[in-house]
């Protein structure tokens, strides 16, 4: 199967990708840069992270780099703040939707793991999902962080993904943990969704990371 | 506001500077926009809880009053451009 790894600068998501790559799916990925709102390292750590994969597991990957910035400065002029992670996560979904349709891909892959952090909740991941007609693969679900970190470091993927970058500045000091989904499309309604997801994607840089 | 007003430390994340107001602090930031605009400064996002602003390096303002410096992690370095923010909002 051919899934689409929603990839960051972080620790989880390249581990999720490698457990894929071990049971010998394939993958495209994509990395939504959050530029201005955070520094160039996220993005050059996420490179870094789909490079340590194809060379571990000897398959290419083509990535996918969206500028998600003009997303995030419109959620923050129109909605509800302590719903920006959860909205930021749908417009992410949305756009991965049609990468994932451009690259034959079956499912959606990400690193969640339950609970980890205010987007993660079981609630704020049923409101989150809801935004994408697309399965879900969450291989991390069920694992704490240790256990993450654990096979990060066994996959040769966590001493790239603990170097220095900055936070997401726009993520609220006090973020809804358990939004419902009405409450979420009633914000929504206050954007022009159609238009956003169509200036990430016009804004998509790919690139063919080969073994 | 002075930056003597604020405390200075490495951000979380080891790629940053942070200096947090010591007093609760509430900005407008549509003035604070205003004014750095009026000072020839860059605005790169404006949002109502947030300025994302080009002073050299990236530099955020949040309402709270907290500036975050980019691209950085020298202290002196992040001192002088914060500096010359604040004394822009005086």
């Amino acid at each position: 199967m051919k899934l689409l790894l929603l990839i960051s600068g972080g620790i989880d998501s390249p581990v999720a990708g490698a457990l894929a790559l071990k049971s010998k799916h394939s993958l495209s990925a994509i990395h939504f840069h959050n530029h201005p709102f955070t520094d160039s390292a996220n993005k050059e750590k996420a490179i870094s992270a789909v490079e340590i994969l194809v060379r571990k597991f000897k398959k290419p990957i083509n990535l996918y780099i969206i500028n998600h910035g003009r997303s995030l400065v419109e959620i923050a002029k129109n909605c509800d703040r302590k719903l920006n992670c959860v909205l930021c996560r749908r417009m992410m979904l949305r756009v991965s939707e049609k990468i994932a349709e451009l690259e034959n891909c079956s499912a959606l892959l990400t690193g969640e793991s339950l609970a980890q952090v205010a987007s993660q909740t079981l609630w704020n991941l049923q409101a989150e999902h809801s935004a994408t007609r697309m399965q879900i693969v969450r291989p991390l679900l069920g694992l704490d962080k240790l256990e993450i970190e654990r096979l990060g470091r066994s996959f040769g993927t966590f001493d790239n993904s603990i170097r220095p970058a900055l936070c997401c500045n726009i993520v609220p000091s006090q973020p809804s943990t358990h939004s419902r989904i009405e409450q979420v499309e009633a914000e929504e309604k206050k954007m022009n969704l159609q238009e956003i997801v169509q200036n990430s994607l016009n804004s998509k840089e790919l690139l063919q990371i080969k073994p | 506001m002075k930056l003597s007003d604020f405390v200075g430390k490495p951000c979380k994340s080891r790629a940053a500077f942070e200096f947090v107001p010591k007093k609760r602090t509430h900005l407008n930031l549509e003035e604070v926009a205003k004014k750095l605009k009026e000072a020839g400064v860059f605005i790169e996002a404006e949002t109502p809880f947030l300025l994302v602003v080009k002073a050299g390096v990236g530099v955020s303002i949040f309402q709270s009053g907290k500036i975050i410096v980019k691209e950085t992690t020298l202290e002196s370095e992040a001192r002088k451009i914060a500096e010359k923010l604040v004394k822009m909002l005086e």
